[in-house]
């Protein structure tokens, strides 16, 4: 349900879309940014780089399959919101998914 | 390190608080894990990626040369009157309306009708003598008469909870008390699973015309104090089974799974750190939820089914239908599942008990008796053992034209893996109130269950709260007089 719920999807996206706009200009800077609003701690480095791998993989995979990013930001009824680039946005929405089902991020202790 | 002592930890709640440093226990899922990868990379075929953890069980080796390999349990909820279905009584038929003797009814429990005036209520429906055996069933039960050489009818059941949940939850944990592991919890801890790509434990519900949708809770199947991989998942049997089963629209396979990866990677490197026994569990589940993305929708189409099949069930499929649900137990059977358990929630008569009881047993008798022919035609009856019963009987007393819940005897039927076919065990007195011949607990049906399946229900135990646990708790016979 937390992988492909379509409210969780939009979730991700809309996590996706603040952190690509107010997060910073770099990965890493982003990344933080994401981190501190799921985690509310900064990723270490062998965390940052599976999610930096991931990134670049779908950023890649988006650019050229732009119907598949559009299919993915099509999810949810919020409506996708403009002035970002696509296929960035679908590949930050994977690494927002990913932070969102994490076991630290769903369960409370 | 043995997979006997990963569950141990995964039992222990928190894990470090008995050990001086964190760094045993991740080292120790580390190399469970790199021990799966390996597997993965030796190029298994599909499903993709790395191999599942797959839980071989903790009984090794069996206790017994099993009968059965597996459980379809056919769960009427409600409970059905023994009276109308499988406990012939003709002298309650010449006592109708008169007084109940109070020697049977003096201080027993009653559910409903206290306070009320106790008359006798005479069966509603004609019996008929089938089979080999000659055994009695209702005549609202044609197709399982066919069957009837197959049945192992007990009359002489008997539980403790006269209302439905502590009812249910007597028979699906062996105690009222809510918390404790469902019987396919134990049997997947115990057996260990048989797919790699299915839960151990599935449950499908279903609910009748007459619109009672009996209740029943995800609590009956939960895995209590073993870990969450050992709880039943609950497929829904009309349109997607297993909610958001499907990947979401612009994500491949291949992309699912590169995101499931990194959540795995970093559960992985966060359990280095906190080290809490549930991560593994956690990171189980998201593997067989991914395989579960391939599997279920192979499962599910039915298409391919012969005709003859369909017909055989009395379904198209995918209805959510009892019928539907019994073609579907024979595929998880098939597909490896070690415990299949389908709820029908109609079967709570309190009133109009001639017609409705007949309506509910048409749901469920066409399913139920093709089940057992389409098990026997590919060779499973004898190594899948099927049950059929509810989680208490009905008064032989009348409430209006209906019948109350009853404890003190009622009937189920076993057939299939090391059961005997074609005989009746045990009998109620001649009102149908209690159960006087062979009784047998429902502590001996699961000792007997177990037995079938090579455990001494003695030995499986698991330590929680300071004492060992067992399903039978202290209780249980093995029913002797019953196995083939």
């Amino acid at each position: 349900v937390l992988l492909n719920d379509p409210t969780y999807v939009e979730a991700a996206r809309a996590l996706a879309a603040r952190v690509l706009a107010g997060g910073g200009k770099t990965d890493s800077a982003r990344l933080e940014d994401a981190f501190r609003r799921v985690l509310a701690r900064k990723p270490r480095p062998a965390e940052a780089r599976v999610l930096t791998a991931l990134l670049g993989r779908h950023l890649d995979q988006y650019r050229l399959d732009r119907k598949a990013a559009d299919d993915l930001l099509g999810v949810g009824m919020s409506p996708p919101p403009k002035g970002l680039d696509r296929a960035e946005l679908a590949a930050w929405t994977s690494v927002a998914r990913v932070l969102l089902n994490l076991h630290e991020t769903i369960t409370r202790e | 390190m043995s997979q006997a002592e990963s569950i141990r930890r995964e039992l222990t709640r928190r894990a470090f608080l008995g050990r001086s440093g964190a760094g045993l226990g991740a080292m120790a899922l580390a190399a469970l894990l790199d021990r799966d990868r390996a597997r993965g990379a030796a190029g298994r075929s599909a499903p993709p990626g790395p191999a599942l953890d797959r839980w071989e069980g903790v009984v090794r080796p069996l206790h017994f040369a099993p009968k059965a390999k597996r459980v379809i349990y056919l769960y009427m909820a409600g409970g059905p009157s023994h009276l109308e279905t499988f406990d012939y009584r003709p002298k309650l038929a010449a006592m109708h309306g008169k007084p109940m003797p109070e020697s049977f009814t003096k201080g027993q429990p009653i559910a409903q009708l206290q306070g009320a005036k106790l008359n006798c209520f005479a069966p509603q429906h004609p019996f008929k003598k089938v089979g080999k055996g000659g055994q009695e069933i209702s005549t609202i039960f044609p197709h399982l008469s066919t069957v009837a050489d197959d049945l192992c009818i007990v009359r002489s059941l008997r539980t403790e909870a006269i209302n439905h949940d502590p009812a249910h939850t007597f028979m699906n944990t062996g105690t009222t008390i809510s918390g404790r592991p469902a019987m396919g919890s134990w049997l997947v801890y115990g057996l260990g699973a048989a797919s790699e790509d299915l839960p151990g434990f599935v449950v499908l519900t279903s609910s009748g015309k007459a619109g009672q949708a009996q209740p029943i809770s995800a609590r009956q199947w939960h895995s209590g104090f073993l870990p969450s991989r050992f709880q039943g998942v609950h497929f829904r049997s009309k349109g997607d089974p297993v909610l958001y089963v499907t990947n979401p629209k612009g994500v491949s396979t291949q992309r699912q799974r590169d995101v499931v990866e990194a959540v795995q990677e970093l559960n992985r490197l966060r359990n280095g750190v906190a080290d809490d026994p549930e991560i593994a569990t956690r990171i189980t589940q998201y593997e067989m939820a991914f395989r579960m993305q391939t599997s279920v929708p192979g499962l599910m189409d039915v298409s391919k089914e012969p005709r003859k099949v369909l017909d055989l069930y009395g379904t198209k499929g995918g209805d959510g239908s009892f019928a539907a649900n019994c073609l579907l137990a024979r595929r998880l059977a098939e597909r490896g599942v070690r415990f299949i358990q389908l709820y029908h929630r109609d079967w709570d008569h309190h009133g109009k008990i001639k017609v409705d009881v007949e309506i509910t047993a048409r749901e469920v008798d066409q399913g139920a008796a093709a089940l057992l022919k389409d098990l026997k035609s590919r060779d499973m009856l004898k190594d899948t053992l099927v049950i059929w019963g509810g989680e208490f009987g009905r008064t032989p007393m009348a409430q209006g034209n209906g019948r109350d819940h009853h404890i003190k005897g009622f009937s189920v039927w076993l057939a299939g893996g090391g059961v005997k076919g074609g005989v009746t065990h045990g009998s109620t007195d001649e009102l149908g109130y209690n159960a006087v011949e062979d009784v047998v607990e429902v502590h001996d049906l699961h000792a007997t269950m177990l037995y079938l399946l090579g455990i001494d229900h003695k030995k499986l135990t698991v330590k929680f709260q300071g004492r060992d646990f067992r399903l039978t708790d202290v209780h249980g016979e093995v029913v002797k007089k019953i196995l083939a």
